[in-house]
């Protein structure tokens, strides 16, 4: 840029001093100076229309993948609340959830159902076994078939006299 | 809506202090009773409602009770129950579940163990134990668990 530039793009400016301006008017002319001025304006609207970056149309992953591509060994060193935190957060995450609570619910109403009222339900829940402690004496488990009652069958018992007193 | 979801917990916990409660009452009973056709139909009161059943596995209509005995069911406590000298019961209790009680049961009789046996029963449904002939019956013996009423 030479010095005459230097003053016409003062002229545009409107830095001159009124020594200044008058001179440079009287010395290029109206018609030059208009011409200068309006390509000037030209060139401040195409700047002004390209200088900015193009929009990108999906910044979040742009992010992300510089993220990824930046070696871990220049990240700075997590501190141990941090790492914690970074771990723990996802997981709270999920446990703020109302869904999880639902589920969490629904799991203890079928945990109570099964431990408690089913067993409560439960048919056929009588059982019995049993051994003779003496070799002449035979036994016979068995359950009523609507589980009403259960049955020790005992065999080989020596009979009692009528005369001899159950006390 | 939500007010009902928040007395859910007060609700389950005097439901579970109830069947606490009930299980705390439990009572092991045994009856010595004798099975003959001679007079009229007979059960003990408490057995009542199994005299039918008595009687089909017996094939006696009278059950007269020579002797009675109960003492509380409780968790892995071992009792005597001794409705008669002659005849008598150890019971060990395993489990004392809301629905079922689990225990060990010897029979004895006088000094000498006649059987061992481990039994889960339901509350108020009984274990008959066919014992030896007496004179023109036989004897039985009937164990079961009764929920007493607190009241």
């Amino acid at each position: 840029m030479n010095e005459n530039d230097d003053i016409i793009s003062g002229w545009i400016d409107d830095t001159l001093d009124d020594a200044q301006r008058r001179n440079v008017e009287k010395t290029w002319g109206d018609t030059t100076l208009e011409k200068e001025k309006s390509s000037a304006r030209r060139l401040a609207a195409l700047l002004r229309e390209f200088s900015s970056a193009p929009p990108m149309p999906s910044p979040e992953f742009f992010n992300s993948r510089i993220l990824e591509e930046i070696d871990p060994a220049v990240r700075p060193p997590q501190s141990v609340t941090e790492s914690v935190r970074a771990v723990l957060d996802p997981v709270w995450q999920v446990f703020r959830s109302r869904a999880v609570w639902g589920v969490a619910c629904l799991l203890l109403a079928a945990a109570l159902y099964t431990g408690w009222i089913a067993e409560e339900t439960a048919a056929g829940s009588m059982a019995v076994s049993a051994e003779a402690t003496s070799p002449e004496i035979f036994v016979h488990a068995f359950l009523d078939d609507n589980d009403r009652f259960a049955v020790l069958w005992v065999d080989g018992w020596e009979y009692i006299s009528a005369d001899h007193p159950i006390q | 809506m939500k007010n009902l979801f928040r007395l859910l917990p007060l609700v389950l916990l005097l439901c579970g202090a109830d069947r606490v409660h009930a299980i705390d009452d439990r009572k092991i009973v045994a009856f010595i009773l004798h099975g003959t056709n001679s007079g009229t139909a007979l059960a003990p009161g408490a057995l009542k409602e199994h005299h039918a059943d008595l009687q089909r596995v017996f094939g006696y209509r009278r059950f007269e009770a020579l002797g009675e005995s109960s003492r509380p069911f409780r968790d892995y406590c071992t009792d005597w129950l001794i409705p008669t000298r002659e005849f008598y019961l150890k019971v060990s209790a395993m489990q004392n579940a809301p629905s079922r009680c689990h225990m060990n049961v010897e029979l004895f009789h006088g000094k000498k163990q006649v059987l061992h046996s481990k039994v889960q029963l339901i509350p108020s449904k009984p274990l008959f134990i066919s014992g030896p002939e007496w004179g023109k019956g036989r004897l039985v013996i009937v164990l079961f668990v009764r929920e007493d009423d607190p009241s």
